[in-house]
């Protein structure tokens, strides 16, 4: 067992070996997808309910499977931790491509928008769940697809603003201080400012912060009469509110993105009494979405987290483009899917955005409106995609 | 800036560091007694605080009583952590850091695959908040500073003035001299484990309450401590505790006046200052 | 070894490509290659007893002069590259001069801290440095029709130059008069400069050199992966560098490159357990410092020692 040349060699070929083979290879009836999602460390949080939710929804597509052509599909979809750190995004994205994935599915912009080039060289139809702007949708990108409105809620949310609370007139707003969070920022500012409001205060704060006190002092200070959270997920968010809360802010706070319960419990009841939620479902409204919440509670139990409704639409549309587009081709599919309307989650949906991005790309459904009240989420509203977007 | 502002802003930095200050005790206490820096620590924080955690909603225990409980668990894992990891190692600072590293990765990943992704909070012990003149104190915030500054003040009274207190400053300061003098360094490096566990304990479980528990969160209290541990002096209790309170008034004041993320620079630059000037610290002993 | 052993192997990674084609398994050759340069730069200042944790910082400053270079500017990769390795080690000299004042184990957290301000520094300031966005769509080196964005033999054979060439020279160095100031060092300061050596010059220009070798290693880095962020040079990262080589092991530069390479490697096996990956890997970690305490090629020393009949050396402290 000395090692020697010989043995050196074939260590290096057995690693290469294990690399090489042992995968997968695209079967025939069957549609590869991956999905890049943080499983580990921050953000943790979204990815395991986003794969979660992601293969359960192909479970029931592949209970009917998909028709095209005289052939039956069924959808496979292997997940992989990307860590929330962009290297390891691209390594996955190499390690899907490399097994013959035509279809990406990835949660965070840190992560999707280093490997679009990517996957729009390789011909591989990507779904992000991120925020972004021209870097991830773009006429220069037909083949990436968003499919969360993100920094886009804000074209809905800031219209009916002016109606829910018309004593607000100065907005400020609090982001993380990274690609996501700039981008939300940017947009939110744009779009407040475009709806008649005052961006009086932009702060921003390191994502995963422990101590909110100093980014909320500043907020204080400036005095708003609703501080806009827009690009802050998690505990991020809850402990912004409840830092805003203690140093005495008595305005109105926004949130989104946030699981409603979970948000409650940290930030702690008094805190939270009074938030509105964007996009976010307090209740389940229809058939759809109570399927959706019975099934979570049964496997994982309670509480559900209300991300998983943002996840839910995405494997179906792909699937609805596979039947529209008869082709298992992602380049067919893609036409297909730019400007596909499709009955959602939350209702008539449509990737759009064209007057925005150049193309129409982006999903634009009903947003729902929340409002924390005595410790609980109240739905409020459904607030109808404005139709000049 | 106003005045209100300033006072608040030095408030909230205060209590800060106090809780700080109090997990940077426990990594001092250790390298100062074995010249090891554990890394695991921050595990310890935060799986006592998902101890506490589920014994105060799933199994409906005061709080107090599931903080003792927690305490208890957290230094058996410590305990397990020296026999298992650090005494095969021979306490060699390089290899217990590595493996102190490891077994923190392992721990956090086994904490996200077992307790699953949804942010949780340990419900507040005292709900409300203090207005002094316009300056805002949260309850539960003043409570855990009261409580850090406390156990900082037994821990000082058991070093300086009990036979086991004693015998730890022996070893910290000449093993050799100590062995001599008949002092058993096993016993005073368990005592040195147990007591940084339970403070690890305390610290997660005020953490808990004051910004949730999730398996991230030992992380940066670590790492903090780290800093903390190296300007006062690797240690010196006294070190420790000033450090604390810079670096929590520091941290507050740069993050209002300049936002995080300069803070964050600020920080750093005046750990490298402090170390280039004056590299055992403010207090500390000659490496 | 076999004398023929390394050139066999050196011939075998050259024509590698030539078989293997698939695109993840280059691309992780490629970065493996990346962390090998990382770890054994480290190693040349580990023979010395310091452990440094800002090989991240140094790192980021060559990528960053990569990425401002030829993106901004529209130089070649190839000036770049250099530049970028010298720019690092220029930094280097200050920062070392006065890290160095700081003994033994604060050393470590002089470094940290340096690392960490490289990061806040470039993360505060968007323009030029990007801020914590960071800087996309860095080019490949010229000639563009080699260094695609799918092909990625020229870039394995990129990487495999400089691991070759940084480890042909630090292997020279090591083994050079001045290798053996910095190894005696190792063994004691004091008795260093009683025999006339000058302690702090050299350890000074150990921390050059390796500076200057991870900021080759971050130009590498820059025009390959074509986007850099703050999030990436962390503390972590370091951390992950120092691992391979206190896993590898330090008695010789076989060490950081078989850490590096294996703890590289095992990682992607992992990766299909998902979830479980990082898991894994602090599993490894433990398992291999309290089996190895020496270090993969310490515990191949003491078994072919064992076989050889040889008497083994005691597994003292490191």
């Amino acid at each position: 067992m000395l090692i020697d040349r010989r043995k050196a060699t074939m260590l290096i070929g057995g690693i290469a070996g294990t690399l090489v083979t042992g995968r997968a290879s695209a079967a025939n009836k069957e549609i590869l997808i991956g999905g890049s999602v943080p499983l580990s460390g921050p953000g943790a949080a979204i990815g395991i309910t986003a794969q979660r939710t992601f293969q359960h929804a192909v479970e029931l597509i592949n209970a009917e499977g998909i028709e095209v052509g005289g052939d039956r599909y069924t959808l496979k979809a292997n997940f992989y931790d990307n860590k929330y750190v962009p290297a390891e995004a691209v390594t996955v994205v190499e390690k899907l491509l490399a097994d013959g994935t035509r279809f990406l599915f990835s949660l965070g912009s840190g992560n999707s928008v280093p490997v679009v080039a990517k996957t729009t060289a390789a011909k591989c139809l990507q779904m992000s769940m991120a925020s972004g702007k021209s870097h991830l949708t773009s006429p220069e990108f037909p083949l990436s697809f968003r499919v969360q409105p993100t920094n886009e809620t804000a074209w809905a949310v800031y219209p009916w603003l002016k109606t829910a609370r018309p004593n607000v007139k100065k907005i400020g707003h609090m982001n993380p201080s990274d690609e996501a969070g700039f981008t939300e920022s940017d947009d939110r500012t744009m779009i407040a400012e475009k709806n008649g409001f005052t961006n009086i205060a932009k702060e921003f704060f390191k994502r995963g912060s422990t101590d909110f006190y100093p980014v909320a002092t500043r907020l204080v200070a400036a005095n708003p009469d609703l501080i806009d959270l827009g690009g802050t997920i998690g505990r991020d968010q809850a402990l912004g509110c409840k830092a805003l809360r203690e140093l005495g802010y008595k305005g109105e706070i926004m949130l989104g993105y946030s699981d409603a319960r979970s948000f409650i419990e940290v930030a702690g009841a008094s805190a939270a009494e009074g938030t509105i939620l964007f996009d976010t479902l307090a209740e389940p409204q229809n058939q759809k979405q109570k399927d959706l919440v019975d099934w979570w509670i049964k496997t994982y139990g309670p509480p559900f987290p209300s991300f998983a409704c943002t996840v839910w639409d995405a494997p179906f549309v792909l699937a609805e483009a596979i039947r529209k587009a008869q082709s298992a081709d992602p380049v067919q599919i893609a036409k297909v899917m730019t400007g596909m309307e499709w009955d959602g989650l939350f209702g008539k949906s449509r990737f759009g955005m064209k007057s925005v991005y150049g193309i129409d790309t982006t999903i634009t459904r009903p947003i729902p409106m929340a409002v924390v009240k005595g410790g609980k989420p109240v739905q409020l509203d459904i607030v109808p995609w404005p139709a000049n977007v | 800036m106003n005045a209100t502002m300033l006072m608040q802003t030095i408030a909230s930095g205060l209590v800060m560091g106090l809780i700080y200050m109090l997990i940077a005790l426990g990594v001092t206490l250790l390298f100062g007694i074995m010249r090891v820096v554990n890394f695991v620590h921050g595990e310890l924080v935060m799986l006592s605080a998902f101890a506490v955690y589920f014994m105060t909603t799933a199994a409906g225990l005061p709080f107090f009583v599931a903080l003792a409980l927690a305490a208890v668990a957290s230094s058996v894992v410590a305990v397990f952590c020296q026999y298992a990891l650090f005494s095969p190692l021979q306490y060699d600072i390089l290899n217990c850091f590595i493996v102190g590293i490891g077994a923190s990765f392992a721990i956090r990943s086994a904490s996200w695959a077992i307790f699953g992704p949804e942010p949780i909070a340990i419900a507040s012990t005292l709900p409300g908040v203090l207005n002094i003149g316009g300056v805002f104190i949260a309850k539960q915030r003043l409570l855990a500073a009261v409580l850090c500054a406390g156990l900082a003040i037994l821990l000082a009274v058991f070093l300086r003035y009990t036979r086991h207190g004693k015998a730890m400053r022996a070893v910290e300061q000449d093993r050799e001299a100590a062995l001599l003098m008949g002092v058993n360094p096993t016993s005073v490096y368990v005592t040195a484990f147990v007591i940084s566990a339970v403070l690890a304990a305390v610290g997660g479980a005020m953490l808990g309450t004051l910004f949730g528990v999730d398996p991230e969160m030992g992380a940066e209290p670590i790492l903090k401590s780290f800093i903390i541990v190296q300007i006062g002096g690797m240690g010196s209790l006294l070190g420790t505790v000033i450090a604390g309170l810079f670096i929590g008034l520091t941290d507050s004041i740069t993050g209002t006046l300049l936002g995080g993320e300069l803070a964050f620079i600020f920080d750093f630059s005046i750990l490298m200052l402090i170390l280039i000037v004056r590299p055992r610290g403010l207090f500390g002993y000659d490496a | 070894m076999n004398r023929f052993a390394l050139p066999a192997l050196i011939v075998a990674l050259m024509g590698l490509p030539l078989i293997v084609h698939d695109a993840y398994f280059l691309h992780v050759m490629v970065v493996i290659g990346i962390n090998v340069v990382m770890a054994v730069s480290l190693w040349l200042l580990g023979i010395t007893g310091l452990i440094s944790f800002g090989q991240a910082g140094f790192m980021f400053i060559g990528a960053m002069t990569t990425a401002l270079l030829t993106k901004n500017l529209h130089w070649s990769f190839w000036i770049a590259l250099p530049l970028s390795a010298a720019i690092s080690g220029l930094v280097a000299a200050p920062v070392g001069r006065l890290s160095l004042r700081v003994k033994g184990v604060y050393f470590f957290l002089v470094t940290l801290a340096f690392g960490q301000v490289v990061v806040g520094v470039f993360a505060y300031f968007e323009n030029p440095f990007g801020g914590w966005y960071g800087i996309r769509n860095i080019p490949p080196p010229q000639p563009a029709v080699l260094f695609g964005t799918l092909d990625k033999r020229a870039f394995y054979y990129l990487s495999l130059g400089l691991v070759l060439v940084t480890c042909w020279i630090i292997y020279r160095v090591s083994r050079s008069w001045f290798g053996d100031v910095l190894w005696s060092i190792r063994e004691g300061d004091v008795l260093a400069s009683s025999i006339g050596m000058d302690v702090p010059g050299s350890k000074l220009i150990a921390f050059i050199v390796s500076a200057f070798f991870a900021g080759a290693a971050g130009s590498l880095y820059a025009s390959y992966f074509g986007y850099i962020s703050p999030l990436v040079f962390t503390f972590e990262y370091s951390v992950n560098i120092l691992v391979f080589v206190v896993v590898g092991g330090f008695a010789s530069m076989a060490g950081p490159i078989v850490g590096a390479v294996v703890l590289t490697t095992v990682p992607e096996l992992f990766r299909v357990t998902g979830k479980y990956q990082t898991m894994a890997f602090g599993l490894i970690l433990v398992f291999s410092m309290l089996a190895m305490p020496q270090g993969i090629i310490g515990a191949w020393q003491r078994f072919t020692d064992r076989r050889a009949g040889r008497p083994i050396e005691r597994q003292s402290e490191g």
